[in-house]
């Protein structure tokens, strides 16, 4: 550009620099076609003066030569002809030549450049990330609503106890009278059932509606059409249903016309009437639903009775989704419902019972049902936090290195302000740099989050379906341009003011790397909050880390490997003749055991280990009975506990013959239940009185040790065991032992136990190992997350670190050359390195401390066999701070070590 | 024709660098000889002046290490800059014979 390659004579000396920036600033002003000679004579005359009158005089006379040389105006590309330039064309065109001319700059420094949008890459990419995660979970729209967010969950509510739900008839009153809503709706759970000809049944979620579901859903039907407000009154036909595409895909085949067809659901026949485009599944995206039938389906589909359903008193109607009509707020909504509530109490008696006490509260919307709404929000929260402090670090880098560039460039500055550039456009140049780096950053940060989002896919949290890693939609490019302004501004700003305010005249007589005190300041500074920042991190996914790892560490007290378990649902409907039952049971275990591979079968009552229990009440004898124990209880066959390595403690396990109920029933107790209801654990023989709802005598024929079979857990579990079967025993749970780690074996099981009932739906069977990591799955995306992100914290602060330290030691690098000269060794000068370095990580260490000590007691409910205090975390933490620290120092400690003496005083 | 003064100092620099010369030895030239400054800028500009009136003529020269390896721009006076120098002094000198000795008794007058 200045028609010629670096200063021939130029080899290092100060002034030389000033005469360098000039060229650069003024060059382009002069005449393209003498640019050359006149420059290139400059050159000539700048020897010659500096033999005369000496390097100063020399390079103020190249100055005014230079400046004197710039005919014709100003052109653009210098800083008046931009003035003028911007002046003319209006302010736009300034701002679009200063972003040509960025641009320019930063291709000419591309280290740097890409340093930059690395280490922002970084730290966008994991704010990405967090932001990526809760896109996934929480933002995307519901699949097939229409406008989510217009719409809201309804919960009625008493003094005292949420969600109590209200009566068919209220809900009928309120529909009729709101006026600022644009509908309501219930909408309440069954499960059931479903088939068609020729399909095995399956379990599906159905929803019984009532009022205008579909409608102020926006809903639309892919075939068919949807039920309409008018279908779902107490007199409206129940047999008639909508299904989703997907039970459409699993009980017929695609080309089958599904309207008009019969389903089979929990023993009724239905129509299809319709079928939900778009993916609709409901409104709970946590719980998607399949089928959807009139409320007064109800009545047939869980055998309860017409009057019941529509009763006055009862409060069947529990889940609500409204919409107010277009304009109106929640606020408003909320008002009128309230105030509803009290009309409609007021003027009807039947109603007045409980509707006065009700309140209603609006959970605008439709996403996560407000119940999990309460779980959701820490674990995000503590994840941002994360992920902000991770996108603040590399701010403070990339702060320091754009000044450290101000710096150097001072010179090339302060010729700029001396040609009329104001301090508002010299700061704005450089903020028009620092984003131009901030957007190559988020370009970065993109593939970054990506990365991480890999090392959490396919966790599924809280039952929402399953995290497939990070796409970019919409909302993560809106949020990608909100983190290039945070960071452009956080990184450019300070940079850009203090460029902006540099004294012209100081910097060109001395445009060296001569630091003030102040800045230098500043950047320790940072450096220290970075330290502290990924320290507090750090320490945190230390704690979480070693909570994962204790909740694994504990003992269940049961083998795990090749355990697993499927529960087989029998409806609720008609529950099969006990002699029919005994069948299928027999048929169960004969079957599965049959199966190549298999070593054990046994069956249980309810859903088996890791998925909850039934409870029953335990006494010790007929006086305590009236306070008994409510504890967790398994309907067993004989070989459970020895299919899942379980040994009795005293007494024996279950036999065959326990099952006839012949004399006093038989009970198992664990050691921690035994202990709790007789102080002692030899209590085989002691008489129990058990049952759910009356007591009923029973001995202790056993005792057990400390098993987790509902989740693991500090306390072991208070369980009893009973012979199976219940009289109350729906779902049943086979549990399998497979030989050895055998892929094919749960779908061998399954084709076994679809043979042995053929009436029900049969799942594939599901490894407990998997069951206990659902259970842990939120602290292990956390801890992962955590942990990957105060990695990169680290990193980036040792980034930091060293380069604050490697300018520090630049800047002294006369005074090391001095301590060599007079004798001075390389270890001496390198711990005075060490030494500058030490403070820093010393105050970010003591900060960062106490940040983790508020990091901490915030995901102190999470932790698990680990204090917030823990010290060992604590120091752990530093230590590996300091090894990392350390590391960084050393490659300037080890450069100033080597300090030629001669040349670097030369230079100076 | 009229020749402007620095047009003037840089023709009889050229001539006192025997006739042949780059930009820098011009503006050392008047720097010795008058102490006077001329940015290489102001001094392309009448030489570039001067060359459109058929003065001096002008070829790239080479590159040398002291201007950083950019090349140099060499002048010459050409046989017409020389006569009209040449003339336009002549008329100076027939004005300031005939002027010469009034400045004289001015001076000494005055003084």
């Amino acid at each position: 550009m200045n028609g010629g390659g670096e200063d021939a004579n130029g080899s290092g000396g100060l002034l030389s620099r000033v005469r360098r920036h000039a060229r650069r600033v003024v060059g382009p002003a002069l005449r393209r076609d003498r640019r050359e000679f006149i420059l290139g004579d400059l050159e000539e005359l700048h020897e010659l003066w500096s033999a005369r009158y000496g390097r100063r005089a020399a390079d103020r006379r190249y100055l005014k030569a230079l400046f004197g040389s710039v005919g014709g105006g100003w052109r653009r590309g210098t800083e008046p002809g931009r003035l003028r330039h911007e002046r003319r064309q209006g302010i736009a065109a300034g701002v679009l030549s200063d972003v040509r001319e960025a641009i320019r700059t930063l291709r000419r420094q591309p280290v740097l450049t890409v340093i930059v949008a690395v280490t922002l890459g970084l730290g966008i990419g994991a704010a990405g990330a967090v932001f990526g995660l809760v896109n996934e979970l929480l933002l995307r729209p519901l699949p097939g609503v229409r406008n989510p967010g217009g719409a809201a969950f309804v919960e009625f509510s008493e003094a005292d106890r949420r969600n109590t739900g209200i009566s068919g008839p209220l809900a009928e009153a309120i529909r009729a009278s709101a006026t600022l809503l644009d509908g309501i709706a219930t909408f309440d759970y069954v499960g059931v059932h479903a088939s068609a000809e020729g399909v095995r049944p399956r379990e599906v979620r159905a929803y019984t509606v009532f009022g205008d579901y579909f409608e102020l859903l926006g809903v639309r039907p892919v075939a068919g059409r949807l039920l309409s407000a008018g279908e779902t009154g107490p007199q409206s036909d129940p047999y008639v249903a909508v299904i989703s595409e997907q039970l459409r895909e699993s009980l017929f085949a695609p080309s089958d016309d599904v309207i008009g067809q019969r389903l089979d659901v929990n023993g009724s026949t239905f129509t299809i009437i319709g079928v939900t485009a778009g993916g609709f599944g409901g409104t709970d995206r946590g719980w998607t639903v399949d089928l959807w039938v009139p409320r007064s389906a109800y009545v047939p589909l869980t055998n309860s009775l017409r009057e019941r359903l529509w009763a006055r008193d009862s409060r069947l109607n529990q889940d609500f989704v409204a919409r107010p009509l277009p304009g109106v707020s929640f606020a408003a909504a909320e008002a009128e419902l309230n105030a509803l509530l009290r009309r409609l109490g007021e003027a009807e008696p039947l109603h007045g019972e409980y509707v006065s006490e009700l309140h209603a509260t609006l959970h605008p919307g439709l996403n996560v049902s407000p119940g999990l709404r309460p779980y959701l929000r820490p674990a995000l929260g503590i994840l941002a936090l994360a992920g902000i402090l991770v996108l603040l670090i590399p701010c403070a880098n990339v702060a320091n290195l754009l000044l450290m560039r101000a710096l150097k460039a001072r010179g090339e500055l302060a010729v700029r302000r001396a040609l009329g550039a104001s301090t508002a456009r010299i700061a704005r140049r450089a903020l028009i740099e620092s984003f131009l780096l901030a957007g190559s950053g988020a370009l970065t940060g993109l593939g970054v989050a990506w990365l991480i989002g890999r090392t959490v896919q396919g966790e599924s949290l809280w039952g929402l379906p399953g995290f497939d890693g990070f796409s970019v939609d919409w909302r993560v490019l809106a949020f990608a341009c909100i983190a290039v302004l945070v960071t452009a501004l956080l990184s450019g700003l300070l940079p850009a003011v203090l460029a902006a305010r540099f004294d012209p005249g100081g910097a060109l007589r001395d445009a060296g790397t001569h630091v003030t005190g102040r800045q230098s300041e500043l950047r320790n500074g940072m450096s220290i909050l970075q330290i502290a920042l990924s320290l507090t991190l750090l320490v945190g996914g230390i704690l979480l880390a070693r909570t994962v790892r204790n909740m694994y560490a504990l003992d269940p007290g049961i083998t795990l490997d090749g355990v697993y378990s499927a529960s087989i649902d029998m409806g609720r409907l008609q529950p099969p003749e006990s002699g029919a039952l005994e069948v299928l049971y027999r048929n169960l275990l004969d079957r599965v055991q049959a199966v190549r591979g298999v070593r054990g079968v046994a069956l249980q009552s309810f859903y088996g280990p890791y998925r909850g229990a039934l409870r029953s009440n335990i006494a010790t004898s007929p006086e305590t009975a009236a306070q008994p124990v409510w504890v967790a209880t398994h309907w067993i066959t004989p070989g459970w506990f020895e299919l899942l390595d379980i040994e009795p403690v005293a007494g024996r396990s279950f036999r065959p013959a326990d099952a006839a109920r012949s004399g006093r029933l038989p009970v198992i107790l664990t050691r921690s239940l035994a202990y709790r209801l007789f102080g002692q654990t030899a209590v085989v023989g002691r008489t129990v009185h058990v049952g759910m709802q009356t007591l009923e005598e029973a001995a202790v024929v056993g005792v057990i040790g400390d098993v987790r079979l509902t989740r693991l857990h500090a306390t072991p579990d208070e369980a009893l065991f009973l012979p199976f079967p219940a009289a109350q025993t729906n779902p049943v749970t086979v549990v399998i032992r497979v030989a050895d780690s055998d892929p094919a074996a749960p779908a061998r099981i399954r084709e076994a136990l679809e043979a042995a009932a053929p009436a029900f739906p049969v799942p594939e069977p599901e490894a407990l190992r998997s069951r206990i990591d659902d259970q842990l799955a939120e602290q292990r995306i956390l801890a992962r997350l955590l942990v990957v992100f105060s990695g990169l914290a680290v990193l980036l602060a040792a980034g930091g670190l060293y380069g604050v330290v490697a300018f520090g030691a630049t800047g002294r690098s006369r005074e090391f050359a001095i301590r060599i000269a007079v004798g001075a060794d390389g270890t001496g000068i390198a711990t005075l390195v060490f030494r500058s370095a030490a403070l820093i990580v010393a105050a970010g260490t003591a900060v960062g401390l106490a940040g983790a000590y508020g990091l901490s007691t915030l995901i102190g409910s999470r932790l698990f066999g680990v204090s917030p205090m823990d010290p060992l975390s604590y120091v752990g933490a530093a230590a590996l701070l300091a090894a990392v620290a350390t590391l960084a120092c050393w490659l300037p400690a080890r450069a100033a070590a080597r300090l030629d003496p001669v040349t670097t005083l030369k230079q100076e | 024709m009229a020749i402007g003064e620095l047009e003037q100092v840089i023709l009889l620099a050229l001539a006192a660098l025997k006739g042949e010369a780059h930009g820098a030895a011009i503006a050392q030239e008047l720097e010795d000889r008058l102490q006077r400054c001329v940015a290489p800028g102001a001094l392309y500009t009448v030489l570039d002046r001067l060359e459109g009136k058929g003065f001096v003529e002008s070829w790239i020269g080479e590159s040398t290490p002291s201007r950083g390896g950019r090349r140099r721009k060499v002048y010459r006076l050409c046989p017409a800059g020389a006569r009209a120098m040449r003339e336009w002094y002549a008329g100076i000198r027939d004005l300031a014979e005939g002027a010469f000795p009034v400045l004289d008794v001015i001076a000494e007058g005055a003084s």
